[in-house]
């Protein structure tokens, strides 16, 4: 079975403790460091993707973008991580290599993670559109200019991470559905990579059908806290599904005999293709238990029976 | 106690010196010395307390390595996986649970009996809450986060409360930074919290900051959960402007909500902001206080900062404890 690992990676001691003292040769060990997680990356899993060591939280490299500063410390959700809310405070110029710019893309092999445009709306400031909507519509342009960049830089998945979307799912109303699907389409639009929805955070069994309706290669859901039992009774009606099993928010080791639960939910759900992953970034893990986690999703994924 | 309106105290931690990190991570001081050394730094935080005038006062957590290590170091069935991101370049030792949790030893009680034969001021010992130490932590052991955590209640904080009391605590507050992260597990927060102060003879207060809802979810158990006061974190919400209405300040206006569930017991006024350098004026503070006592009667109002002070350099937290000792002495005179 097929499979990767998006988003950000937690950072080993040796470079926490080089940001802490501010380690003059900082530059150099995120560099080296980066290329040791990619090659046990490229060695275990199908894609390969950029740890994104450098990225603070995952809006971050966005503050560079014309119009947005750098506002307060936020919760991320109810983890006990903080990110730095981005202050939009005048019309949003100079973007389309803000994420190309910031990660390694390794042609024909990448899958990289960017925040879907309801996440990045959402927990971030708009003081300058007039409505919600034009904020968010706006967003989605910005997030399809850096998209196909990254296409052209030869990414083959981009993962919209939706944190937001799962939260909220209970409070979403159909209008407001609606509106977001508008814009991951618009995300989406002559992307020539697949672009692939991930849901976590929140129970999605409620608008599961609409997800269903987005216009994008596929869905890829937290079923470690979304039990998944209601899903299972939906085909995935010719999207991709990415399985998040692998539990990225404990330390705790998947038993092997998960296999046996993944291919149910295959064999039910029909997907037009489908993926191993873990249900949140890694950057939740310590190092050393992140690295055990890459290996058991590498050691599952080889004994499902899937292609 | 110099009077009843409007009482001073801290909330915990205060930054260690330079000095006292150079001895401790010293490799040729010996283990005898290195206890001196934190002897002497208690002994100089809760003098200096006391000397800028907070009525309540303890040692400004100057044994602790943290709020959430100290006690994880100290209980059974736990074992450090590694660091995790708070944020940015800031990490915290996040512990597995991986056997059932036990009270191994009286882990504050050193502590408390040092502080309690040298201070002239009433204390206020702070304690991690059950809450908090579960949800900081990953669980591999228990079946579910709720047995987790009332196991840590009753079989460790309980305890570690029943000791202190018996050794002469009447003030102890529960740091529960935690408690309101996860609205669904409210219920699970308030059993476990009630559980572990039953028949505790002691004042029982809480301390909650940046839950990043306002306190919201804790409307409704505000009565429900069994604390004398809740100390919480408004500062930081807050204008710098002076002035008792609604429009400056506005970090306060929650307070309406309090009253109107019904709440009377003590409110913990987060005065000044742990997270800047500058310093509070005391007619803010005095400001703050103000419009705070149009909702809770002041002789029910605490006043302390935000949070602990560590996040700032000493001369910075001292200075707003000056500012806070200050601007309640305003205060007073107003409604006098």
């Amino acid at each position: 079975m097929k499979s990767y690992i998006v988003g950000i990676y937690p950072r080993s001691p040796k470079l926490i403790e080089a940001t802490r003292v501010n380690d003059p040769k900082l530059s150099e060990l995120f560099k080296v460091e980066k290329a040791k997680y990619m090659k046990i990356i490229k060695s275990k899993l199908t894609y390969v993707s950029d740890p994104m060591l450098e990225w603070n939280d995952m809006f971050r490299p966005f503050m560079n973008v014309k119009g947005i500063s750098l506002g307060a410390l936020n919760r991320f959700f109810e983890t006990n991580t903080f990110y730095r809310k981005l202050v939009i405070s005048d019309e949003l110029k100079g973007y389309g290599n803000v994420i190309a710019n910031n990660i390694n893309i390794v042609k024909n092999k990448s899958a990289v993670s960017i925040a879907d445009p309801y996440t990045f709306a959402e927990l971030n400031e708009n003081l300058y559109y007039k409505s919600y909507d034009e904020y968010l519509l706006t967003i989605s342009k910005m997030l399809n200019k850096e998209a196909k960049k990254l296409a052209e830089e030869g990414v083959v998945l981009i993962q919209l991470n939706a944190p937001a979307i799962a939260y909220n799912a209970e409070r979403l109303d159909n209008d407001k559905l609606a509106l977001i699907k508008e814009a991951i389409e618009n995300v989406k639009r002559r992307v020539s990579a697949k672009v692939y929805l991930h849901l976590y955070f929140g129970n999605i069994t409620k608008i599961f059908s609409k997800l269903l309706d987005i216009r994008i290669d596929g869905l890829s859901i937290d079923l470690i806290n979304n039990r998944g039992d209601d899903i299972m009774e939906y085909s995935m009606k010719g999207k991709g599904l990415t399985l998040g099993m692998i539990d990225a928010m404990n330390t705790r080791i998947e038993d092997l005999k998960i296999v046996k639960s993944i291919e149910k939910i295959i064999e039910k759900m029909n997907p037009s293709e489908a993926y191993l992953s873990t249900n949140t970034d890694l950057e939740f893990l310590p190092y050393e238990f992140a690295l055990k986690k890459i290996n058991r999703l590498a050691e599952i994924a080889k004994r499902v029976k899937y292609e | 106690m110099s009077e009843n309106k409007f009482v001073t105290q801290e909330i915990g931690s205060i930054r260690k010196p330079k000095w006292l990190l150079t001895i401790l991570r010293s490799e040729e001081i010996d283990a005898i010395e290195k206890e001196r050394a934190r002897d002497d730094l208690a002994y100089l935080n809760t003098r200096i307390l006391e000397d800028l005038g907070l009525d309540i006062v303890y040692d400004g957590e100057a044994r602790r390595v943290e709020m959430y290590e100290y006690p994880i170091r100290n209980i059974e069935g736990f074992k450090f996986a590694g660091l995790v991101r708070s944020w940015d370049n800031k990490y915290y030792k996040k512990a597995r649970c991986i056997d059932e949790v036990k009270y191994k030893t009286d882990y504050h009680l050193d502590e408390f009996k040092f502080v309690k034969r040298i201070a002239k001021n009433q204390l206020k010992i702070p304690v991690t809450g059950p809450y908090t130490l579960a949800d900081w932590s990953y669980n591999e052991y228990y079946d579910s986060k709720e047995e987790f955590i009332i196991a840590l209640a009753k079989n460790v904080i309980k305890p570690l409360l029943d000791d202190l009391v018996k050794n002469g605590a009447n003030i102890i507050q529960l740091d529960e930074p935690a408690a309101t992260t996860h609205p669904v597990e409210m219920n699970i927060f308030k059993e476990a919290i009630n559980e572990c102060i039953k028949d505790i003879n002691a004042k029982i207060t809480m301390h909650i900051c940046y839950s990043g809802n306002e306190y919201r979810v804790l409307m409704p158990y505000l009565n429900e959960i069994k604390v004398r006061q809740y100390a919480l974190e408004f500062a930081n919400r807050d204008s710098w402007e002076l002035g008792v209405n609604d429009d400056v300040r506005k970090g306060y206006s929650i307070l309406k909500e309090f009253k109107e569930h019904g709440f009377d017991g003590e409110i913990g006024l987060g005065v000044v902001d742990v997270h800047i350098d500058e310093v509070e004026p005391p007619e803010l503070v005095r400001d703050r206080l103000l419009y705070a006592s149009k909702f809770i009667d002041a002789s029910k109002i605490y006043v302390n900062p935000d949070c602990g002070l560590r996040t700032r350099s000493r001369e910075i937290a001292f200075e707003k404890i000056k500012s806070i000792v200050k601007g309640v002495e305003l205060a007073r005179n107003e409604l006098k």
